[in-house]
């Protein structure tokens, strides 16, 4: 639909700006303007169970602005247009309808209702879209906490727990399931039953739903979570890299910079090198890590956290990294 | 999600919808009216009401938007369909 600045006819449908927002209506002549809800400037402390659809004159409309009048942006939308008698019919047979929602019963979903028979709203369903697509990058982090393990969702994972010799392992790849469980919910609302899960030959876990990486190491656990691919690696300070190995991981650019670097601070160089390449692997779709030929200078965003007492070193990849937000958790 | 948690989540969506202007509300008064108190206004109300339903995966179904005035009531809604 295209909008114009043009006089209105008797079964146009017409439109005025309120702030970023628009409120719609029917026209039928100066004095018969058929609206569902007055002009939102006009409604404050109405409750929208008090709304109706109802008739204003184009003052009252207007309150002030431009009058703006939908025209069939090309033939197909022409098409559906009904012819403006009924178009004025439709409008006026539901005069003192209520059932106003904001959402999905509002006055663009009545003023295209009765203009093609098609409810909608442009409005909410950019609005819609936009939070549709905006991604998140959240990183939850937390301690492994004493206590048994328990079991998980879905049964191939409780199975690869259960499965797990080592002590150590088990707890933490139990625990960061149930980080994954907190994590999924908190961000997007998922709930673990509904999720579909699957792995992959070399091991690595994902879902339908949505993007999510998984790191433990030592006494704590790491999860990402995120609408876009996303890969998170986390490494125990106490742990360090020695230079022998990690010039074998970093680019000829790195080996030069970590040159330059005191004694005293290659470790957290090295480290956030290290986890910063980790993390751009376990995000992207290589099958094999090649540490040396990973650039980080963009991508990534490494930080230094205290969790349970022990300090570690975590990156998150992401294209938007520069969203991460991280919480600490109780498990 | 327990009072606390959709309390956090969603000052992480106020902050979306009101950006600098948005108050932190961890430490909110749950009888703050969202229009005189937090500030919303139409604009506001329609942007979070649909950011709710994004990032809660809830519908604003069997309420009407202006029903829900303070921020307790906001609460108190997500926890009766996250429950």
């Amino acid at each position: 639909m295209k909008w114009e600045l043009t006089e209105p006819y008797a079964g146009a449908m017409i439109r005025v700006k309120v702030g970023p927002l628009y409120h719609y209506g029917i026209y039928v002549s100066d004095d018969e303007i058929i609206q569902f809800g007055p002009n939102p400037s006009l409604r404050m402390g109405i409750p929208d169970s008090q709304l109706s659809v109802c008739t204003t004159d184009i003052d009252t409309f207007l309150c002030g602005q431009f009058l703006e009048v939908a025209v069939a942006a090309d033939r197909v939308e022409r098409k559906k247009m009904r012819k403006p008698r009924q178009v004025v019919e439709q409008a006026r047979k539901r005069i003192g309808e209520k059932g106003y929602h904001i959402l999905r019963n509002n006055c663009e979903h009545f003023a295209n209702e009765c203009l093609t028979g098609e409810k909608y709203s442009s409005q909410t369903d950019g609005v819609r879209a936009m939070f549709q697509n905006m991604n998140i990058v959240d990183l939850y982090v937390a301690a492994i906490p004493d206590g048994e393990v328990g079991t998980v969702i879905p049964p191939l994972r409780q199975e690869q727990i259960a499965n797990t010799g080592h002590d150590g392992l088990r707890r933490q790849r139990y625990y960061v399931w149930k980080l994954l469980e907190y994590g999924l919910n908190r961000s997007l609302g998922l709930k673990m039953e509904n999720i579909h899960f699957s792995r992959n030959e070399q091991g690595k876990w994902s879902c339908k739903e949505c993007c999510f990486s998984l790191s433990h190491c030592e006494d704590a656990v790491a999860v990402a979570v995120s609408k876009k691919p996303v890969g998170v690696d986390m490494e125990w300070m106490e742990r360090p890299i020695s230079l022998k190995i990690g010039n074998k991981i970093l680019t000829d650019a790195e080996r030069q910079q970590a040159e330059s670097i005191a004694a005293k601070d290659i470790t957290e160089f090295l480290l956030a090198k290290w986890t910063a390449k980790e993390s751009l692997f376990k995000a992207g779709e290589d099958s094999a890590f090649y540490p040396q030929r990973l650039e980080t200078d963009s991508g990534v965003r490494t930080e230094f956290l205290q969790i349970g007492g022990k300090d570690y070193c975590c990156s998150v990849a992401s294209q938007d990294a520069q969203k991460l937000r991280i919480y600490q958790v109780n498990l | 999600m327990d009072r606390s948690e959709i309390l956090a989540k969603l000052s992480d969506i106020f902050k979306m919808v009101m950006g600098d202007q948005a108050a932190e509300l961890t430490t909110c008064d749950e009888n703050s009216n969202l229009v005189d108190d937090l500030g919303l206004n139409s604009v506001g109300i329609l942007y979070l009401v649909i950011a709710i339903e994004e990032f809660f995966n809830i519908r604003f179904d069997d309420v009407g938007t202006s029903d829900l005035k303070t921020l307790g009531q906001v609460v108190a809604y997500i926890e009766s369909k996250v429950s």
